[in-house]
């Protein structure tokens, strides 16, 4: 048999080590980085979430907080669509009562599958008569309802003969899973 | 691998290598031994770009002949000769007591050349001629062979003709000078023997030379004057090919000067019988790469080895050390780099595992995560929520007078109000300090009118609020 030259050995070297960087970079090397790419964003991602959670306790943080506390004082986390709408209905009702309005329509619509912020949007529409008074004091009292989210619609009209008197036509939703 | 002086003598054949930088090409010739003479069964030319050790490779496959001796030729024009005159000293301190020397010699740092020298017993301490190439393509060269590979010397194309002088032409003194006619202009070769003591080349084209000898003439005799000086006598000149128009002229001319000068005589007979004959006239280098291969093969211990001052530089244990240094020093730093690695990866795992303990952990029987769903869902109903009191607010706190008749939001519409006003600039007011109020933009008044009945106008007026109406 031929006597391998430098050069056919030196082909061959180099073809062992193309096929040794081919398999620990396809075997350890991709599987590797993929793992610590993961591992990073999934840090990234740890930490952020904690440092939200901390960063409410003090400066900036903590007044964005207080700010976002003012806006929503209280709430409930959505649950399903059925349960949700229903209880929305029944706490509003019960702020129409104690601001004293008698409303002539209330009415809660499932606006067919709209979502917005990821959840399901659930709206009551309300329309009555009011005084201006029962009207304020159930726009200040709207965000103490737990399961309120924002307002959709709103149109407020004066009595042109009894100043102190409105016609209202008021549009609330709430959230759901 | 590095060949011992008996393997290399003992060899039946040998290589001998010429390269020409200036055309680009490499002369190649395998002489084997036939008798108590030579023979060459070999002859090749190669482009250099190949590739020199590529080159060697296919020399020894081709011929036949692994392992065998090579010897490499440097073209002489490209060598500068110096002399200088040594103390005697400890020959680890030569290389660079050489090199000070060769550098206030010429005008080239010590990192620009590569020298090899010949030493010899002087008047006062060692009197050594010192062979000095450029780094350029010769040395580069130079640079890239391995000095313990298949090459056995590296030596001055001029050493291959040595060793032709006193095998294939008639006799001459043992100590001459040789002019020598080449395709690139003429060699002045001083040999002791078979072996190169100090070579020179003329660059000019034996043609020219013909028509205007005093030039190279002129060269020549200081040449020849530098070697006088040297031996400290007058040196017999060989001239070959006798029968060239300029050779003639030369020896006439150097005869008339005082000079010894005589023609060199190829013994044909001898020349066939080697088979080399055919390149007598050619001026071939391909008659000094065989000439090469003999040296490879002879007792003569080349002088001017390019390589054997590398070795010298760097003996083979420290070569083998110094390698096995660079893969040891290679295989820590790898090593090094994935301990790095490991340990990032390590520590990233543990702070995701921490990082998920301490989110996992409860406080007041609540645990983190949940906190932060409640926190994303209290800012998903903040971004919603629009405060109608806040907005019933800035209307009021716009409206001086003015009486409001109704209100109308909706959300991605803007908001809509009608209102009635004393006289126009109170609308006008209105409109302006409505403008100023925080979260206000685009306000438009539309359609004023005048109700004559009661002189009052009415109006209604759009505007934009925050992100509601966007």
């Amino acid at each position: 048999m031929k006597a391998l030259t430098q050069r056919d050995k030196r082909a061959i070297k180099l073809m062992a080590a193309a096929a040794v960087l081919i398999v620990g970079y396809f075997g350890v090397f991709e599987p590797t980085l993929k793992s610590y790419r993961t591992l990073r964003s999934e840090r990234d991602r740890l930490q952020k979430q904690l440092n939200r959670l901390t960063g409410i306790q003090s400066g900036v943080g903590a007044v964005q907080f207080k700010a976002l506390s003012e806006r929503v004082p209280v709430l409930e986390m959505p649950v399903e669509a059925a349960l949700q709408g229903v209880r929305f209905r029944d706490e509003l009702t019960r702020q129409l009562q104690k601001a004293g309005i008698q409303a002539k329509t209330l009415q809660l619509c499932d606006n067919r599958g709209k979502r917005q912020d990821g959840f399901a949007l659930l709206t009551v529409d309300v329309g009555g008569r009011c005084s201006y008074e029962s009207m304020l004091r159930l726009l200040g009292d709207l965000k103490r309802n737990p399961y309120y989210v924002g307002v959709e619609k709103c149109i407020l009209r004066v009595d042109a003969k009894n100043r102190n008197e409105m016609t209202f036509q008021l549009a609330v939703f709430t959230y759901a899973k | 691998m590095k060949q011992t002086e008996q393997q290399r003598q003992a060899a039946p054949q040998a290589a001998g290598v010429v390269i020409e930088a200036a055309a680009g090409k490499i002369w190649a010739a395998v002489v084997r031994r036939n008798g108590s003479g030579f023979e060459r069964t070999y002859q090749a030319t190669f482009d250099l770009k190949e590739g020199l050790e590529s080159i060697v490779e296919q020399i020894a496959r081709q011929a036949g002949g692994a392992g065998m001796p090579i010897v490499v030729g440097l073209e002489s024009s490209r060598l500068r000769f110096l002399e200088m005159t040594l103390p005697p000293v400890d020959a680890t301190r030569l290389p660079l007591l050489i090199r000070t020397q060769a550098e206030a010699q010429l005008p080239l740092g010590g990192d620009q050349m590569q020298l090899a020298w010949r030493m010899s017993p002087g008047a006062q301490g060692v009197d050594c001629t010192v062979a000095a190439v450029r780094r350029d393509t010769s040395g580069e060269l130079l640079d890239r062979l391995g000095i313990y590979g298949p090459v056995t010397a590296v030596v001055p194309d001029a050493a291959g003709f040595a060793q032709l002088r006193l095998r294939f032409f008639s006799p001459t003194p043992q100590t001459c000078v040789v002019l020598r006619q080449r395709a690139d202009g003429f060699a002045v070769m001083l040999l002791e023997g078979a072996s190169l003591v100090r070579c020179a080349v003329i660059g000019v084209e034996p043609s020219e030379a013909a028509k205007h000898p005093a030039l190279a003439m002129q060269d020549i005799v200081m040449e020849l004057d530098a070697i006088e000086k040297k031996c400290g006598r007058k040196v017999p000149i060989c001239l070959w090919p006798g029968d060239e128009p300029f050779i003639q002229i030369a020896a006439d001319s150097l005869r008339h000067a005082g000079w010894e000068a005589a023609a060199l005589e190829a013994n044909q007979g001898a020349l066939e019988q080697a088979k080399l004959g055919d390149q007598t006239k050619l001026f071939s280098p391909s008659l000094d790469a065989a000439g090469l291969a003999i040296l490879a093969l002879s007792e003569t211990t080349p002088g001017f080895d390019f390589l054997q001052v590398r070795r010298m530089a760097q003996p083979l244990e420290d070569a083998k050390k110094q390698k096995t240094q660079r893969v040891r020093t290679l295989g820590i730093i790898v090593l090094l780099l994935l301990l790095c690695v490991a340990v990032d990866h390590w520590s990233l795992k543990l702070q995701v595992s921490q990082l998920s303990r301490e989110l996992a952990a409860e406080a007041d029987g609540v645990k983190a995560e949940t906190l932060l769903q409640r926190q994303n869902y209290q800012e998903a109903a903040a971004r919603a929520r629009l405060d109608v009191l806040e907005l019933t607010e800035t209307i009021q706190n716009s409206r001086e007078g003015l009486v409001l008749d109704s209100l109308e939001f909706e959300m991605k519409k803007p908001v809509k109000l009608t209102a009635t006003a004393g006289d126009y600039a109170q609308v006008y007011g209105f409109q302006k300090r409505l403008e100023t109020q925080n979260g206000v933009s685009a306000v438009r008044l539309i359609d004023p009118r005048m109700d004559e009945r009661t002189k009052q106008v009415r109006f209604t007026m759009q505007f934009h609020y925050k992100h509601f109406t966007k």
